[in-house]
């Protein structure tokens, strides 16, 4: 076992647990529906590009040799005089890789005593690997595969790759018990980087839910999101955000430092709350419309909202249909 | 601009505390963690400079207000160039020192007078309108020249017509008390500005300082303690021993007498400048006196002066010094006879008389006299005479005073003794003109010794009957007995001189009369009892009038202007030779004014302490402290930084 292996493994046994048991419970409530065609290998309860033997029809289609008969329409025959066979949609299994932003910016619990009672001494980490988790359990609870994987300027750590068996689910639950380590080298944050290694084990036509601070400000940083997307990929990003980041708490003069090698910043919040909410307003609305332009589902998922809650939104916009 | 307490300003260092501070605060904010810091440093890019500028602001406040209170603990002044110019309306009385030092070129612009006008214009010119002016001189005498009013013209002309020279002595107690009395009854704020180079011989602490109610500012002009090389006195006699030539006695300041490489070398010169004698003194200390020879000249007037100069002759008037080598008329003696007597012989002037009476081998002039008894004396006699002698008598108390005015304006005394002398009634009455306490007689037999190297010969005479002279200070024994009692003591009292015999005057007391020298003797004593008043109009004391001899219509000045005459004559304020001149332009008679040795003094005396209740500002230049303006900016740069400080956002 190689180091890093080693501390993520004492990580793993000190980490409290992933998954509150409520939020477990209630998620085992949800169900997920792609959008999107997706496959697997298995059967399942989502729309597949092929054609299978669901009750689900879909066209009719002139019988060629090597079709079997059983399928052919009669009563099309009656009608049309012509051999045509039935087609009806495949239902198959979803394939999901769930992603965790594992830089040094999600280790960030908060720069005061927090001021939500629901985010007391909440990593953003944690609240990402617990929507991911309740993530998981709604989709191997349904029948889907579930695999996990970390990045912070790369793909980092053990990568789970996605299986549905009820067993798979510790495996994932003890993956995302991983926590960002904020002292490990102020590591970066590289979307870009990221997401275009994530496209080997994300595989072809599955889904990918993306927990990140997308704290990484280049301009190319989610482009591979539209790769994913081309590669049949259903990509949900979950943008989490601590609430101190969202609205800069009030404590006068002091000195800010970043949790990744950012310059030092100096600044009296009495006179720059007001640009910084202008500041995180903009960055909020420039992630929402990348990701969507991207063909990615946003949901900004801070963390002082509960898990259920942003699950349940976004099972519901997913139900309704996203706003692109 | 200058600093009363320069060493406050090691208070400077102290600058760095909240400088030390600044870093130490700056440490010291609060340090929290924030990944969207990059968000964070775009939003306060603004507010984080208006931070950091109110951060320096409030530094600087802190600087400041530190700096202000070190300079003004420094209690720094500023110094005007014009006394009372703070804008209020005053009654300002000026006195300015016009005696003969103050044309010292040592000055910032020139002479010392020249600074003290300009500052006295200053000080009249920067006055609001309907102040009062009064100017008062303080050479001798002290003079008021412009009397206290709100038109301040008049004492501007005066100051802008001051003549280019003076010989006049310092009278500035004098002056201070008529300044004094011009503020009497003033209208505004009583002021009084002394402008003066406060020289040792301007007496300073002898001046009488306002009471309470009047500002005094004192500007003391010129370099202190000005090495001053100068003539300071110069007086002509005939010399006995050679007919036909007169010495001249010289008195010489020579302030770099203990330097090897100087040569004080005088000239004798007459009006034409022709080297009359020259000789070389060696100055053995700060004054040398030196003996010229020079023939009895046609015209009497001759100038001593420096044959080089030394860099030393910053007041010119004093190194060039007019003399008399010969008084132009007879010497008036007046002889007062305390035991008269028919016989010649056995009256108390008889012999004395007789010498005069006789030609006195090499000398220039002559010796009238006229005789008065004792009794008969009175003050009515002193009107045309030069040279008295009291022999054996004691004038009446009035006869005494009008006696000691005589002297004291350049009259002769030769007071000899006899069995009327008392000494006491002597003293009492002459007061300082008798220059020696006489002791009751006694009998001796001793033979008289010339003291030092005098031109007075007494010959193998002896004396019988001694009155014990016991000689004040500033006389100066010119005769001894073999066992050291003086015989003969000779001092000057103001402008006269006055002799003391210690024997009679006649052969009661010595045997004297029967030799040949005292006849020269007589004479001698005359001449040099009489040279403050031989001739009246010989030589006459700075600023002093003088009354003009029949027919004399006006005065050529020593720089040649002539001044027509209309009374007395006062303009005597210039060193050197007047003439009286009449209608055809023919001098009719000469005197010198010479400049008082006390002038060549230029050291510096100590200021005069001032009452501290009277003073608010010293010096022509006012001193404006500037220590009560920097508290209260002090106290604005506090409520500045408290300001600042308030609104400054609290650390978390």
């Amino acid at each position: 076992m190689s180091p890093p292996r080693r501390a993520a493994a004492r990580e793993v046994d000190s980490a409290p647990e992933v998954l509150d048991p409520g939020v477990a419970a209630r998620a085992r409530a949800l169900s997920f529906r792609a959008t999107r065609a997706v496959e697997g290998l298995l059967s399942g309860q989502h729309r597949s590009p092929h054609r299978g033997a669901s009750v689900v029809f879909v066209e009719h289609r002139e019988y060629r040799p090597g079709d079997e008969p059983r399928l052919i329409d009669w009563r099309a025959f009656a009608r049309t005089d012509r051999h045509m066979i039935k087609r009806f949609e495949q239902e198959t299994q979803l394939r999901a890789l769930l992603l965790r932003d594992e830089s040094g910016s999600m280790a960030f619990g908060g720069c005061v005593p927090p001021k939500h009672e629901t985010d007391e001494g909440r990593r953003k980490d944690d609240h990402a690997a617990e929507l991911l988790a309740a993530f998981a359990l709604l989709l191997i609870h349904q029948g889907d595969a579930v695999g996990v994987a970390g990045f912070g300027d790369g793909l980092e750590g053990d990568i789970v790759r996605p299986r549905s068996r009820a067993a798979h689910l510790d495996l994932v639950f003890r993956r995302l018990a991983v926590r960002a380590d904020a002292n490990r080298g102020r590591a970066s944050t590289g979307l870009h980087r990221s997401l275009v290694e994530a496209l080997e084990p994300a595989g072809r036509r599955g889904l990918v839910v993306i927990a990140s601070d997308l704290l990484d400000l280049s301009p190319d940083a989610l482009a591979p999101i539209a790769q994913l997307h081309a590669r049949g990929h259903m990509v949900i990003v979950l943008h989490v955000l601590h609430s101190d980041e969202l609205e800069l708490p009030d404590v006068g003069a002091a000195r800010f430092e970043g949790l990744e090698d950012e310059a030092r910043v100096e600044a009296d919040t009495h006179t720059a709350r007001a640009q910084y909410a202008e500041e995180i307003e903009r960055f909020l609305e420039d992630a929402r419309l990348r990701c969507t332009a991207a063909g990615a589902r946003y949901e900004l998922a801070p963390t002082h909202v509960p898990v259920e809650r942003v699950l349940a939104r976004l099972l519901r916009r997913s139900r309704a249909g996203w706003s692109r | 601009m200058g600093l009363a307490l320069p060493v406050a300003l090691l208070g400077l260092f102290a600058l760095g505390l909240p400088i030390a501070i600044h870093l130490l605060r700056r440490k010291d904010l609060p340090k929290l963690t924030l990944p969207t810091v990059v968000l964070l440093g775009r939003a306060t890019a603004t507010s984080r400079r208006r931070l950091q500028l109110r951060d320096v602001w409030l530094l600087a406040l802190r600087l400041l207000l530190l700096a202000l209170v070190v300079f003004a603990i420094a209690s720094p002044f500023v110094t005007t160039r014009a006394a009372f110019d703070d804008g209020h309306r005053s009654s300002v009385a000026i006195v300015l020192d016009d005696s003969m030092s103050m044309w010292t070129q040592d000055g910032e612009n020139g002479t010392r007078i020249e600074d003290a006008v300009a500052l006295a214009v200053r000080t009249i010119e920067a006055l609001p309108t309907g102040s009062e002016v009064s100017l008062v001189f303080a050479g001798h005498p002290a003079r008021l020249v412009a009397e206290r009013s709100d038109a301040t013209e008049p004492a501007l002309r005066v100051l802008r017509t001051l003549p280019e020279t003076s010989a006049r002595g310092s009278d500035l107690p004098g002056a201070v008390d008529l300044a004094r009395r011009s503020l009497s009854a003033a209208r505004h704020d009583r002021r009084l500005l002394v402008l003066s180079d406060f020289a040792v011989h301007a007496n300073p602490r002898s001046i009488a300082w306002p009471e309470r109610g009047v500002q005094v500012a004192i500007e003391r002009l010129g370099a202190e303690d000005t090495p001053n090389r100068a003539v300071l006195e110069a007086e002509g006699a005939p010399d006995p021993t050679t007919p036909g030539q007169v010495s001249v006695r010289l008195l010489l300041r020579t302030p770099h007498h203990e330097d090897d490489g100087v040569a004080n070398a005088i000239v004798i010169e007459d009006e034409s400048g022709e080297v009359l004698a020259e000789g070389t003194a060696q100055a053995t200390g700060p004054t040398t006196a030196l003996t010229l020879h020079v023939p009895a000249q046609a015209t009497p007037v001759a100038f001593a002066r420096w044959k080089e100069t030394s860099g030393d002759e910053l007041l010119p008037a004093d190194d060039r010094r007019p003399l008399m080598l010969q008084p132009p008329a007879a010497i008036r003696a007046l002889l007062v006879d305390g035991d008269p007597h028919p016989t010649p012989t056995r009256d108390e002037v008889g012999w004395f008389a007789r010498a005069l009476e006789s030609p006195a081998a090499g000398r220039v002039g002559r010796v009238r006299h006229r005789i008065i008894d004792a009794d008969r004396f009175g003050a009515d006699d002193l009107g045309e005479v030069d040279v008295v002698v009291l022999a054996n008598a004691i004038p009446t108390a009035r006869a005494s005073a009008a006696l000691r005015r005589f002297v004291e304006a350049g009259g002769g005394l030769l007071i000899a003794m006899g069995q009327k002398m008392d000494g006491p009634t002597l003293t009492r009455r002459l007061g300082r003109a008798a220059i020696a306490r006489v002791q009751p007689a006694r009998t001796v037999d001793e033979a008289i010794v010339a003291e030092g190297a005098g031109i007075l010969e007494f010959g193998n005479a002896r004396i019988r009957r001694l009155y014990e002279l016991d000689p004040n200070t500033d006389a100066t024994v010119v005769a001894r007995t073999g066992n050291g009692s003086p015989v003969l003591i000779e001092g000057r009292v103001g402008l006269g001189r006055v002799a003391m015999l210690a024997t009679t005057l006649d052969d009661a007391g010595t045997d004297l009369p029967y030799h040949p020298g005292y006849v020269a003797l007589a004479h001698e004593l005359c001449g040099r009892l009489s040279s403050g008043r031989t001739a009246p109009s010989q030589r006459i004391e700075a600023g002093a009038p003088s009354e003009p001899p029949e027919g004399a219509t006006h005065v050529r000045l020593p720089n040649g202007e002539r001044v027509e005459l209309a009374g007395p004559f006062t303009e005597t304020y210039a060193s050197g030779v007047y003439e009286w001149r009449d209608a055809d332009d023919e001098v009719r008679g000469r005197f010198i004014v010479a400049p008082p040795a006390a002038e060549s003094d230029l050291r510096t005396a100590a200021l005069p302490e001032l009452p501290p209740e009277t003073v608010t500002e010293s010096g022509g230049r006012s001193r404006r402290p500037l220590a009560p303006w920097l508290f209260l900016l002090a106290g604005a740069t506090l409520l500045a930084e408290g300001i600042t400080r308030l609104r400054r956002p609290k650390p978390a």
